[in-house]
Formats: C-alpha cells, sequence, structure tokens
C-alpha cells in the first residue's frame, strides 16, 4: 500500500551509468542511463532525455553555498549508485556514489550505458582513444588511479604510461638541469681553460660530453646547451637503421605485408639528425611508386608528416616522399628509445624546427652549437682527445684531477683552489655544497642527501629531489586526480608518509617524509606579498641563478622610515666574497656617498690601472705613514 | 441458449448466431485458424468491465457432450467471437447500438487465457469454464515502455494504446492540462498509464485531478471522475443518466411493478456495499489530509492542508436526486457540525498526513536557464494529490449493488438514476423515497451474467454527495461524555480500592 511519503514507500536503488553531465544549472546534476530501468537504446531513449540525477555529498562537504567539495567528481562513464527519491515513480534520481571496477573493455559512443563523449574529442584523453569513449580511458587494469596503483604499463599492453608520470619524468629531467650544482666542473673547466688557454678548449668540450656525462647525464649536456654538442647527419638505408620493433610497427603503420612491405622499405631511406647522445629527428624516404594512397594515409595517420617543400635539387628527394618523425613516441618506436635523444627540448626544438620547414643545423637549434660530420666522428674524436687531455693532464702540477670509481675522471681543479681557506678560493664559489647537517632535529635521515654527489668528502652538486618511488602504497596512498591530470597525494604509507600536489604542468610541491619540502616551478614563480616577507634559514642557503638577478629596494621610494636600506650583515668569522666571471663591479649611487670602513686593511689589487678621479677634493687622510711606489714614474701635477 | 430478436421480458438478450473459439493453428485444408462454434454448448458467460479495470474480462462455461472441443484442443491461447446486446439495442434494432461486439468481421474478439476447471459430471461429459480478456491486456503483460514522452497526458497515454498496445478500439479521452514529460522506467503500458493517471489534472474540470483509464464496450476511456459527471468545460452540464433504476414497489401511478413485465430498469436486488465509514475517510484524506513537500532543487518545502468543505464546493458530485451546478457542502456526506472546540471534520488534517517530492527541473535544458522558465515533468504534486485521493475515497465510501435485468446500455462511467424507498414506516412512509440513498449515482463496475435463458447485470454504483442536506449543527454535541480527566490512578491505588 502506498504511504504518499518519500522513504516510507520503498526505497528503490538502482545502478547505472552516467552520460550527461553539463548540468544548465550548474549543480552537480548528471544523467544516468539505470540498468534495468532504462533501456541501453539510444534511438528509443536518448540520452537527452534522461531526468538529471542529484548527487549526494559526504558529509565532509556542507553542500551548500560552496562550502566543502564540490559534486562534480564523475564523468561521463562512471559507473554510479543511487536511488529514487520518488519510489516505485522513478522520475527523479539521486546518486549517492560511484563504482570503481576493472573495465575489461572501452565505451562505445553510439550506445547507451557508455560515455557518449568520443576520445577524440576529449582534449584529456590518450590519443589512442578516438571513436572509442573517452572513459574508461584503458581497460583490463583497475579504475584506481595508477598514482595509487603504480600499475606495471609494461605488463598491460592496452597500457600507456600514466600522462603525469610520462610528463614528470620530462619536468624532472629539466627541472634537474635547473637545479644541478655542479656548475663547479664548468667553473673549473672553464678555470681550467683560461688558465692552461684555448688550445684546450675542444678537448674540454669533448671530454666533457664523453666523459662526464656517465656521472651527470645529460643535465650537465643541456645545462651547457648548445656550446658544447654535436649535430650531424647521417644517410642511410631504412632496413639497417630501424629497429625489429620498428619494423613490426613499419608493417603495421603502412598496412603492407611481406614482399610489399620489403619493397617498401627496402626502397625507403632515413636521414638522421644526431645529436651527441642519439637522434634528433629523422626523416624518412618512401620511394614514390610504391606509396599508395592507403600506405600514405596510414603514415599520415599514425605520426609521420609528410614534407611538401623539399628542396628538389636534393638528390634524395628524387622519386622519393619526404616524411618528417614528428613525434617522440613514433620515434621511440622506429629507431629505438634509446637511440632517441633524452634531451626532450631539443627533441621538440628539433620539430618545431621541422615543422616550420627549416633544416636542423646549428643555427636553427642554438646559434652556439658546435657542428661535425657525423656521430662516428665525433665519438672518434671524443675519444681521442679524452686520450689526448689524459696525456697533457699528466704533465700538467697546477691541476688536480678527481677521477670516480671507474676511473673516469669526473673533476679538474687547480691546485690552488684546494686551498680552501684561500680569501680567493672561496670567492670561486666554493666548493660542494654545503648541508651542516644530514639528518634532522628529529633525527631523520634527510632526504637530500641522496641528490647530493660527494666525492673524497667533497660535496660536488646536487639536484633537486624527486620523490621516493615506493611500490607498496595500497591502500596508504589517497590520490585525488582531476580529469586534466592535476592531483594530489596524500601517502600514508609506512616509511613513506608524503604530501604531494601536483599540477599537469609539472609544477608541484611535495613533503617527504623527513620533512623535507620540495617546490618545483616549471614555469615562472611570481611572489606578492603586501605585507613584509620574513625567513629564517637556521643553516644555509644554496641559490644558483641560470640568469640575471635584479633586487630592487625601496622601488616606490615611499618609504623612509629608516628601515628602508639595503643592508647585508655577515656575523664573525664570515666574509662577503663577491666574484664576477668577467665583467665589471659598478658601485654607484645617482645622490648619495660611497663610504667604506675597514675594521682592518683596505686592500685593493688590479691587473691593470688604478684611477680615482674626483669632480672635487681628494683628500687623503693617514694616522701614519704615507707610502707611494711606483714601478715607474709618480707624477704629480 | 437461443437467440431473442423480439424483446419479450426483462433478461432477453440477443447473442450472436456463431460463438467461435478460434486456435492458433490453422483448420485441416484451409489456411483460416481452426474455428469451433461452441454456441450450443454455453452454460453461462461472464462479462466484467470497471472504472478500476483496465480491460474487459469474463468467463464462459461450457457443457460439452460430444468430445468437441477435444478436436481444438484448448490450450488458453485461442480467440473468442461472438456479440451480445439486449434487444432493441442491437445492429438490427437501432443505428446506435449498444452491446459487445467481440467478433472478428467489425468488432474486437477477447482472448482466452485460461482454462479454470474441467469437470466431468458423467461419462462422456465435460464442463469448460474459460477466462478471457482483451488482447490488449495480454499485449500490456508482455512488453514494458522505456521511453521518454512529453506532451499533454492524454495524448501520451494515445500514443500508448496505439504504438505499444496496437490497439484499434475507440479511445474515448477528457483532454489533460499542461505539458508533462516522463521517461518510463521499463513499465508495462498499462502501469505507465496507471502512474500518469494518477497525477493527470483535467484541462476541462481543474478541480478535478485522478484520472481513470478502462475499458467499456465502446472502447478505452481516459477520463476523471468529474468528467464521467459532467458535459464538456467546467461548469458544463451534468450528464443524465443512461438509466433510471427504481427499487420502490409501487410505480408512481400507484400500481405495484410486473415482474414478467417488459421493463428493464426495475431492480431484482439492492445491497449497500458501504456507507458510513467516517474512520476510514479519516484515514484515508476523505475530509482532510496535510501534505509536506520538498523541492530538491529549490530547497524549498511546503505544509499544504485539504479542506474537504473548501474543495467541495468546487467540484462536482453525483448523488442528488436534482442535479445543480451548485455544490452545497451539507449534501456531501461528511455533516458539518462542531466536531471539537469548534472545528468541523474537516480541519484535522492530519489524519492522512504525506510527504512527497516536488523537485521540478528534471529534464531541463539550456534554454531553461536563459528564458528563466521551467522545464516539463510531472504535473505539480501540491495541486492533485490531495484532491484526487479525497475524491476516489469519497466515491469508494459510498457503494451500491444493485441486480438488474440484462442491460448491454449500460457501461462502467456511466451516470444511472436510483430510486429506493425507506425502509421504516408504514402508511404514508411507506411510498417515501429515501433522500440519502436515492439519486444519481456512478456506475463503478458492470457484471453481466447470461445463463438459462436469462441475462442479469449487476451494477456497482457510488456517489459522494447525497440529495438532501445534512443539517449543520453550531454545537458541540458529540462531547458530552463525563469528565474524569482530573482523577489520575496509579496501579497501585486501584488495586487498593478494588481490594
Amino acid at each position: 500500500m502506498k504511504n504518499n511519503f518519500i522513504g516510507m514507500d520503498g526505497f528503490v536503488w538502482f545502478l547505472g551509468v552516467v552520460e550527461d553531465r553539463q548540468d544548465p544549472y550548474l549543480i552537480g546534476r548528471i544523467r544516468v542511463r539505470c540498468f534495468g530501468h532504462h533501456t541501453g537504446d539510444k534511438v528509443i531513449l536518448p540520452t537527452e532525455d534522461l531526468p538529471w540525477s542529484q548527487v549526494m555529498l559526504p558529509v565532509t562537504s556542507a553542500g551548500i553555498s560552496g562550502v566543502g567539495q564540490s559534486p562534480i567528481g564523475l564523468v561521463e562513464g562512471s559507473h554510479v549508485f543511487g536511488f529514487f527519491r520518488d519510489g516505485e515513480a522513478r522520475q527523479e534520481p539521486v546518486v549517492m556514489g560511484s563504482l570503481p571496477g576493472y573495465p575489461t573493455e572501452l565505451g562505445d559512443t553510439t550506445k547507451g550505458f557508455y560515455s557518449p563523449i568520443k576520445g577524440s574529442d576529449d582534449p584529456h584523453a590518450p590519443d589512442y582513444l578516438t571513436n572509442e569513449s573517452s572513459h574508461p580511458r584503458w581497460k583490463n587494469s583497475p579504475d584506481n588511479s595508477q598514482l595509487a596503483t603504480r600499475d606495471d604499463y609494461s605488463f598491460n599492453p592496452s597500457l600507456t604510461e600514466h600522462a603525469s608520470i610520462a610528463v614528470d619524468k620530462e619536468v624532472r629531467e629539466s627541472v634537474g638541469i635547473v637545479g644541478v650544482a655542479i656548475t663547479d666542473p664548468f667553473t673549473t673547466a672553464a678555470a681550467f681553460i683560461n688558465k692552461g688557454g684555448s688550445s684546450l678548449f675542444g678537448f674540454v668540450t669533448d671530454m666533457i660530453t664523453s666523459t662526464l656525462t656517465p656521472l651527470i647525464g645529460n643535465q650537465l649536456l643541456s645545462s651547457l646547451g648548445g656550446t658544447l654538442g654535436g649535430l650531424s647527419i647521417m644517410q642511410n638505408g631504412f632496413v639497417g637503421t630501424i629497429t625489429d620493433f620498428g619494423k613490426n610497427a613499419w608493417q603495421t603503420i603502412t598496412g603492407l605485408a611481406d614482399d610489399p612491405f620489403n619493397a617498401l622499405l627496402e626502397t625507403s631511406l632515413v636521414k638522421q639528425t644526431l645529436a651527441p647522445d642519439g637522434f634528433l629527428s629523422a626523416e624518412i624516404f618512401v620511394k614514390s611508386a610504391n606509396l599508395t594512397a592507403d600506405v600514405l594515409d596510414n603514415m599520415v595517420k599514425n605520426g609521420f608528416q609528410q614534407v611538401t617543400n623539399v628542396d628538389p635539387s636534393n638528390p634524395l628527394a628524387q622519386g622519393y616522399e619526404v616524411f618528417n618523425v614528428t613525434n617522440y613516441a613514433l620515434a621511440s618506436q622506429l629507431l629505438g628509445a634509446d637511440r632517441i635523444t633524452k634531451n626532450v627540448d631539443a627533441f621538440n626544438l628539433a620539430n618545431e624546427v621541422v615543422a616550420k620547414g627549416e633544416a636542423i643545423t646549428k643555427d636553427t637549434l642554438s646559434s652556439a652549437q658546435k657542428f661535425v660530420n657525423d656521430a662516428e666522428t665525433t665519438l672518434t674524436n671524443q675519444a681521442q682527445a679524452l686520450q689526448d687531455a689524459e696525456n697533457q693532464l699528466k704533465q700538467s702540477s697546477e691541476v688536480l684531477v678527481v677521477r670516480d670509481a671507474q676511473g673516469n675522471v669526473i673533476e679538474l681543479v687547480e691546485e690552488e683552489f684546494q686551498d680552501s681557506q684561500s680569501q680567493q678560493g672561496r670567492a670561486e664559489g666554493g666548493k660542494g655544497i654545503p648541508v651542516a647537517s644530514t639528518s634532522t632535529p628529529a633525527g631523520r635521515t634527510k632526504l637530500m642527501n641522496q641528490f647530493i654527489s660527494k666525492q673524497g668528502g667533497v660535496s660536488m652538486g646536487w639536484s633537486v629531489p624527486t620523490p621516493p618511488e615506493v611500490s607498496d602504497v595500497y591502500p596508504y596512498r589517497h590520490v585525488y586526480e582531476s580529469e586534466s591530470g592535476h592531483y594530489m597525494i596524500y601517502d600514508d604509507t609506512p616509511g613513506n608518509e608524503m604530501i604531494q600536489q601536483r599540477h599537469r604542468s609539472g609544477t608541484q610541491y611535495f613533503i617527504a617524509n623527513d620533512g623535507t619540502k620540495t617546490d618545483i616551478t616549471v614555469s615562472d614563480e611570481i611572489k606578492a606579498v603586501t605585507g613584509s616577507s620574513y625567513n629564517t634559514i637556521t643553516e644555509r642557503q644554496v641559490i644558483n641563478i641560470g640568469d640575471g638577478l635584479k633586487v630592487k629596494v625601496n622601488a616606490s621610494g615611499k618609504y623612509n622610515d629608516g628601515q628602508n636600506h639595503y643592508e647585508i650583515l655577515v656575523g664573525a668569522g664570515a666574509n662577503v666574497n663577491i666574484q664576477v666571471e668577467k665583467g665589471d663591479i659598478n658601485l654607484s649611487t645617482v645622490d648619495g656617498n660611497i663610504n667604506m670602513n675597514s675594521g682592518g686593511k683596505i686592500n685593493m689589487t688590479a691587473k691593470d690601472d688604478i684611477n680615482i678621479i674626483s669632480e672635487q677634493d681628494v683628500t687623503v687622510n693617514a694616522g701614519d705613514d704615507i707610502t707611494l711606489k711606483a714601478g715607474d714614474k709618480i707624477r704629480l701635477n | 441458449m437461443s437467440t431473442v430478436t423480439n424483446v419479450t421480458k426483462a433478461g432477453d438478450y440477443v447473442l450472436s448466431e456463431r460463438f467461435l473459439l478460434t486456435s492458433y493453428r490453422q483448420g485441416i485444408d484451409d489456411s483460416e485458424p481452426l474455428s469451433i462454434d461452441v454456441r450450443q454448448l454455453i452454460s453461462e458467460i461472464q462479462i466484467y468491465e470497471g472504472i478500476n479495470n483496465f480491460t474487459l474480462s469474463g468467463r464462459l462455461t461450457l457443457t460439452d457432450g460430444a468430445s468437441v472441443l477435444d478436436d481444438l484442443p484448448l490450450t488458453g491461447h485461442e480467440l473468442l467471437e461472438f456479440s451480445l446486446y439486449t434487444p432493441g439495442m442491437s445492429p438490427e434494432d437501432t443505428d446506435s447500438p449498444s452491446g459487445y461486439n467481440f467478433t472478428s468481421e467489425n468488432g474486437h474478439p477477447m482472448f482466452v487465457y485460461k482454462v479454470l476447471n474441467i469437470i466431468s459430471p458423467n461419462q462422456g461429459t465435460k464442463i469448460y469454464t474459460l477466462e478471457f480478456c482483451s488482447r490488449e491486456e495480454i499485449k500490456s503483460s508482455q512488453r514494458k515502455i522505456c521511453r521518454a514522452f512529453t506532451g499533454s497526458v492524454d495524448t501520451i497515454v494515445s500514443s500508448i494504446l496505439r504504438k505499444d498496445l496496437k490497439s484499434k478500439k475507440n479511445y474515448i479521452f477528457e483532454p489533460t492540462k499542461g505539458v508533462n514529460k516522463y521517461v518510463m522506467p521499463k513499465l508495462s503500458p498499462f502501469k505507465c498509464i496507471n502512474f500518469m493517471q494518477k497525477e493527470s489534472i483535467s484541462s476541462n474540470n481543474v478541480e478535478s485531478s485522478g484520472y481513470y483509464f478502462f475499458e467499456t464496450k465502446n472502447g478505452f476511456n481516459f477520463k476523471s471522475l468529474e468528467g464521467m459527471l459532467s458535459k464538456g468545460k467546467r461548469g458544463g452540464e451534468y450528464k443524465k443518466p443512461v438509466a433510471k433504476y427504481t427499487n420502490t414497489p409501487v410505480i408512481e401511478g400507484g400500481k405495484m411493478f410486473d415482474k414478467n413485465a417488459p421493463n428493464i430498469l426495475k431492480v431484482y436486488e439492492f445491497n449497500i456495499l458501504d456507507r458510513f465509514n467516517s474512520l476510514r475517510n479519516i484515514r484515508e484524506g476523505v475530509y482532510a489530509s496535510r501534505l509536506v513537500t520538498y523541492n530538491a532543487f529549490t530547497k524549498q518545502f511546503k505544509e499544504l492542508d485539504f479542506d474537504y468543505i473548501d474543495s467541495y464546493t468546487k467540484q462536482k458530485h453525483t448523488g442528488q436526486l436534482k442535479q445543480s451546478d451548485i455544490s452545497n457542502p451539507a449534501t456531501s456526506f461528511m455533516p458539518i457540525f462542531n466536531y471539537e472546540d469548534g472545528k468541523p471534520m474537516s480541519s484535522f488534517p492530519e489524519g492522512k498526513y504525506m510527504f512527497e517530492s516536488s523537485t521540478q527541473g528534471m529534464h531541463d535544458t539550456p534554454q531553461n536557464v536563459t528564458d528563466n522558465s521551467q522545464s516539463f515533468g510531472p504535473p505539480d504534486v501540491e495541486n492533485t494529490l490531495q484532491k484526487s485521493i479525497s475524491q476516489k475515497e469519497a466515491y469508494n465510501s459510498f457503494k451500491i449493488e444493485i441486480k438488474v435485468p440484462g442491460n448491454t446500455g449500460v457501461s462502467a462511467g456511466d451516470i444511472i438514476s436510483f430510486e429506493t424507498t425507506t425502509y421504516a414506516g408504514h402508511g404514508a412512509k411507506e411510498t417515501q423515497i429515501d433522500p440519502f440513498l436515492s439519486g444519481n449515482y456512478l456506475v463503478t463496475k458492470v457484471g453481466h451474467l447470461i445463463h438459462t435463458n436469462k441475462h442479469i447485470t449487476i451494477l456497482t454504483c457510488a456517489k459522494d454527495s447525497v440529495s438532501k442536506e445534512y443539517t449543520p449543527e453550531g454545537s458541540e454535541l458529540l462531547n458530552r461524555e463525563k469528565d474524569e480527566s482530573t482523577n489520575n490512578f496509579s496501579t497501585d491505588t486501584v488495586d487498593l480500592l478494588l481490594s
């Protein structure tokens, strides 16, 4: 018997799939197709005819006036549980929660009970989803965030690496460059060059690219920019270039099998632009006679970009159609990931150059890039240069050679710099990274210990820490991930208690279990403070600035309260060292004096003239003697 | 069973020459389905219709002494073809026939769905009882509707009737108010209609909510209670009774009824099924009710009290001997008197307490946001539910049953007139018409019983008012019991007093 009383006329619940979340009133309602209650035939019951379902929020959200979370977590394709507020009439659905699962199929946008949004229409969907629904993103894998499950992508071919993880790797390479403090070897090398003369330049560059790379990876190469880079262009048969896996991919892409495939392959050429550590780009030359419309269509769809402005005088273009490999993934697939440059910036830059229709040269990539004929020659030269350097270094009495455990040269240090008490030595920027303690006041081992390289007890450099990658995080890792790839992690995994908040671009901060907080910004960082800013650092601060530094104090000029000064105070037993590698130190006032007061001596040394010019009087007062000594004349006028 | 073409006496009927049971399979050497004429086997026919029944139904009893039915055989999947009329109402007698035409030539055969029991009273004789119904009943049981409907409810019902039930019968409807939208969640066609009819509002009688969908000999009907009582738009005339039955022992001229006379308007038997049940009326919300509504979209809630007296004056009613467009609340079967603290019975709404969702906007579109308009949805429960319940239950609370000579001219949903005398007294009072029982009635159920050459019609009728006003009373006369409310005894004290 019907009571006409909500809650007393039965609890009619349902399971369903979200098909629409574009609530015109923006209150988070969704359209749900309910299993059993609604047909899956969208001709009979289109998505737009489904009623709007209200969604329930947890008690941690107020559900009023924007307090708490907003009810907009569901996406088209989400499976949900709910009930009908109006009981058996079933016209007013209410969604209580979502149901993660282990999808074994992708969505069919033409049918009910699937997301009607095509993957190709969703900018956040992976590339392999085109006509399939935008969600689920993958099949045969848990619906949980891959960040939470640390799913093994290689185990499941239908998975691709989580976009955020892939971006993180890229970002870390980039950020690593910024954070690498091993300016010391470069500084040392530069000092060595200055000391030894420019004749050693070629040696140093090649030595660093070949010898220091194993130690500091490509970070150094990249940090040194194109100065030490090398480019070469090779032309060879395609067959001998591509990997076995690449052959299969090529066969799949062209849609040709056996003989036609082999014919196409044999008649194809590849022209590769080489970076010191791998290919920057590749151009595939496919014989025009073998290139059918279907093959052409498949190639374009799969990432090849046909070059239309081929120089007709290029002998390679005669009878061939030219294609660029325009993305990193495809190049990795065809040529082998280990053979592609790890410098993604350079690779992308190469792609941009190609996209403009320009050739990749040292000028198009970087005006300062070194250009050699081919990779083999570069390697030969590097080996020879290294040997020559070894020989020269053995004869040098002014240089300390630091080697790693494998015997590789990892640092060149002038002897005089080894005097750590030397004022000049310290003025060179110091050696190593100052870290006073390796554990926190609570006794936990500091994360930075893992990111500071040391040789012989000397801290050589540091890189930006990355969060520890631990595997057994389930069910302790609490992840909130948005559609575009932003995420927050609250990790309660024993021993890895961590907080991380990350933008999809890679800008993020994380707090490691020892309390270390790392901020990574992949673009600009702007800070605006309307009041005062107070910073207290118990130990030390190290700042590496790739470009310039500008500090403007009392920029507004409106403060005149006695606290508007730029003050640098150094405690007892420490110096202020200012060093310019090449350039001037300029001290000037527009309206004011320059006052120097020394508790001890004032020493000035110049390799060139010392000029003191005053538009008015010059007064020299001495409490004791005045001594003037000249190598030549003393002129008084 | 014999065919009667001339009215000889009350209870005569006209049954078609052929009374066919048609099998699902072909006949021998014939592309036509196998049919057997069972007219000579008929022992009894029952046909039912009612405003609470979606379709016609019936029961047929056959006595087969020659194993005729064994040739079919019966499976519960047969069609039944025949026609039944009251003499004078058949196509042969009038241009406006009124009866049951279940023939395939120009009518709509019934579907035999059940063989109830088979009795063998003697060797070689079998008595079959078959149950049959309209084919729409079968079709409705076979399918579920799951699609969205937008439009007036009467057009939605029409769509279901024609497209889903594939019915070719007449559709007689009273237009409904407004445009509504429903998404049917896999309901059978009749359940869809049943769901919608409760909320429907008449465009003619705006105070009437709650519809009835039912089949009569004329086709399918979709009407409100007031639509059954009156014609056309609001304020239209009351319908005239299709038959005037009297239970009085004498006719107006002072002559006694001749039971053998061919007067089909006499009453064989009269029973009161429901009359005074004020407790049920209180509990079911006839007199008063309170409806709390909650709109989950706007986060608003309301408390709405329904007062029978207020509503009564705005609605049409049946029950008076002389119908009037003015509905005097004193003619309702709820006497208006000071029940408690100066309040009538209709001032206690918590007797029926309801809580319903009034959430709107289930089908909002961006256009609704732009226009600041409301999307289509079910009718507003705030304007329908209480009136619908009160009106429906009011008719359930005053019901009679009369057995009359077979009359295929009366259908469910028709108005009849019924007169009866008061029971008590002698002399002058014997001829007094009972002003409370007599009056116009709504026919809610019709049963036809045809056996042994006689056709009896059993009419279940209801009304919601009386011809003579109940006298209003302002004094609180019913509250005169002895006041012992100041005496409070513990059980120990009672035990002590009793010991």
